[in-house]
């Protein structure tokens, strides 16, 4: 018998979905808004979470990571019935068993869960891969978490592993964990950073040359492939690698043999390919930038690396974590901090990820010299502007119906900026009035159910609990 | 200083490279160390905040001593210019993760175009997520 929780603001196809699972042996619970649904997972120990993605209170897609952070790891089913391409990939990326559309049979569903509840008796069955070696690795957020376990298994295996994600946020420490856990650990990790080579030189660097293959070719000369052999290839920035190359790449990929430029013979190479990117690969390969038949070779493990604001409650770790490396480098006190310094790295986005938390974190420790104590005003100059305009930005109050007719014509409200406020203060006033109860609200109102859920996202309104 | 070059000699490729080096980076940018105990202070330097550096190794002891101060190079750029290529020093050279690794037979044409491509790269880095590395920026030649 299995836990199933249900998370869907219709409650009617909730009690429908209840008494599904009750007839297949399982215990159902249902929640009609994320923060009771997150609340009962969290207290919960449940195997499957059937999630809406449009709820009154957010976005079921983006909370996914935090029930698959519960204690008991649930498989995750999106039901929805607004479903999309690019809310599927999410969905799927996020970790999701399956995305399915409404409406749905119950046998359709039925099928989904009992699918859902073989794989997850398996997995539980086997012992979970461990990261052993992860050095400078650090975070704790569900979606973070989430990449590590994905570590952990590439270690465990020998398939080509493709990491994504924007620059700075830890590609090439995530592909070393990779090959540190993993059993080519005493062999090379050899990096070929495809952004930082001159076109001329990829072809020689990749394969190695013989003596006499080029102008300043003066000595045979072994290529990264080589190098290799045995370990780990760490193909960095690979959609910078010129297209003739990665027709070549692929041939060295499938056979893992490869000829030196100049050379007569073939050689071997037995390496485990890691790449990385920060481009969009798909995007590339459709405008024929990139080839498919390679891309589809890469990715046999994708793993997806979170910029820093989507993990934004690691930021408290990570200042510690560099605080004490920065100064111990430089040999001088870990130095303290005031409790305005991590809220004011909070504020900012970091579009370098965290890379550029890094970079401010040592700036702020050069610029405060002597002080034991790192304040705000030791960041970076362009971290407090923007810090500055952020600030000012939301101290802009914005007008309200009242005080725009009392301060004269020249703050009056646009007709429909007033209508928009005068929606808002009924809709809240609707939920208050019928106790959240969506379907007297909308007998009350006069709108379709789906209707009162678009203006009630709209004013991110959510129901009185 | 954003970019530390290390010979302990000034014969040969190295004169050569170091004049190039000169001519394409600022000298308030540049930094040369002439021993790994200069090099090593200069990396523990709060005001150096070093993007790239440009290892000419000569012996295998100057490589076993650089492989000890590998947490030091952390989040720096290596080119590595190593004393032969034999599998032993090959396999020190990569545990230091270099972005370029050669020995001293490299054309000094096709080291230059990746120290320059490794420079534009860090301005680049710069000017897409506003982190301070803005070397590169007066690359020449």
């Amino acid at each position: 018998m299995a836990d199933i929780l249900i998370v869907d603001d219709d409650e009617m196809l909730c009690r429908m979905l209840s008494r599904k699972v009750g007839s297949l042996g399982h215990t159902a619970a249902c929640a009609h808004l994320l923060t009771d649904g997150i609340q009962l997972a969290a207290e919960g120990n449940f195997d499957v979470v059937f999630l809406d993605v449009r709820l009154p209170d957010g976005d079921g897609l983006k909370v996914l990571p935090k029930f698959k952070a519960t204690a008991s790891h649930p498989e995750i089913i999106i039901i929805t019935g607004e479903g999309d391409p690019d809310g599927a990939e999410v969905a799927v990326k996020a970790g999701a068993w399956d995305y399915v559309e409404k409406p749905f049979s119950t046998k359709e569903i039925a099928l989904q869960l009992t699918q859902a509840l073989t794989y997850r008796a398996e997995k539980l069955s086997q012992k979970a891969a461990i990261l052993i070696r992860h050095d400078g690795i650090v975070g704790n957020a569900p979606n973070f978490t989430a990449c590590l376990e994905r570590v952990a298994q590439s270690a465990a295996s020998d398939a080509n592993v493709l990491i994504a994600g924007a620059t700075g946020t830890g590609k090439e420490l995530f592909a070393r964990a990779i090959h540190d856990n993993s059993a080519r650990a005493d062999a090379n990790f050899v990096v070929v950073d495809c952004a930082a080579l001159p076109e001329t030189l990829v072809e020689s660097v990749l394969f190695g040359h013989s003596k006499g293959a080029f102008t300043g070719a003066n000595e045979a000369r072994s290529g990264l492939i080589k190098e290799a052999d045995g370990g780990t290839l760490f193909l960095d920035e690979v959609g910078e690698l010129p297209l003739n190359m990665q027709k070549t790449f692929l041939r060295v990929l499938q056979e893992h043999r490869f000829r030196p430029v100049g050379g007569k013979e073939e050689l071997s190479s037995n390496f485990r390919l890691i790449a990385a990117t920060n481009r969009d690969l798909e995007k590339l390969s459709n405008d024929n930038r990139f080839r498919k038949d390679l891309l589809f070779r890469l990715r046999a493990i994708e793993i997806n690396l979170p910029s820093l604001k989507e993990r934004s409650e690691d930021i408290d770790a990570l200042i510690q974590h560099f605080i004490s490396r920065i100064c111990k480098r430089y040999g001088i006190g870990i130095k303290a901090f005031s409790p305005e310094f991590p809220e004011a790295l909070k504020s900012y986005d970091w579009p370098g990820n965290v890379r550029e938390l890094s970079n401010a974190i040592d700036g702020a420790i050069c610029q405060a010299q002597n002080q034991a104590v790192l304040y705000p005003t030791h960041l970076p100059t362009h971290v407090r502007v923007e810090l500055a305009r952020t600030s000012v930005k939301g101290q802009i109050r914005p007008d309200t119906p009242r005080n725009a007719l009392q301060e004269g014509e020249a703050s009056f409200l646009s007709l429909k900026r007033l209508i928009d406020e005068t929606e808002k203060t009924y809709l809240r006033n609707l939920l208050v009035a019928t106790g959240g109860n969506i379907q007297k609200a909308c007998d009350i109102s006069g709108l379709s159910r789906t209707r009162l859920y678009v203006r009630l996202k709209h004013h991110r309104l959510s129901r009185p609990t | 200083m954003k970019v530390l070059f290390y010979t302990a000699s000034e014969k040969g490729s190295a004169l050569s490279i170091i004049k190039w080096v000169r001519s394409v980076i600022p000298p308030e940018d540049l930094g040369i160390c002439r021993s790994l105990d200069e090099l090593e202070s200069n990396l523990r330097r709060q005001s150096i905040r070093c993007k790239l550096a440009v290892l000419k190794i000569n012996t295998v002891e100057e490589m076993d001593r650089l492989v000890l101060m590998k947490n030091l190079l952390e989040d720096i750029r290596i080119i590595l210019i190593v004393p032969n290529v034999n599998k032993d020093t090959v396999q020190k050279g990569h545990q230091l993760y270099p972005r370029f690794m050669t020995d001293s037979n490299l054309a000094m044409s096709q080291l230059t175009a990746v120290i320059k491509k490794n420079l534009e790269y860090i301005h680049l880095s710069r000017l897409t997520t506003g982190c301070e590395n803005h070397v590169g920026k007066k690359v020449r030649g």
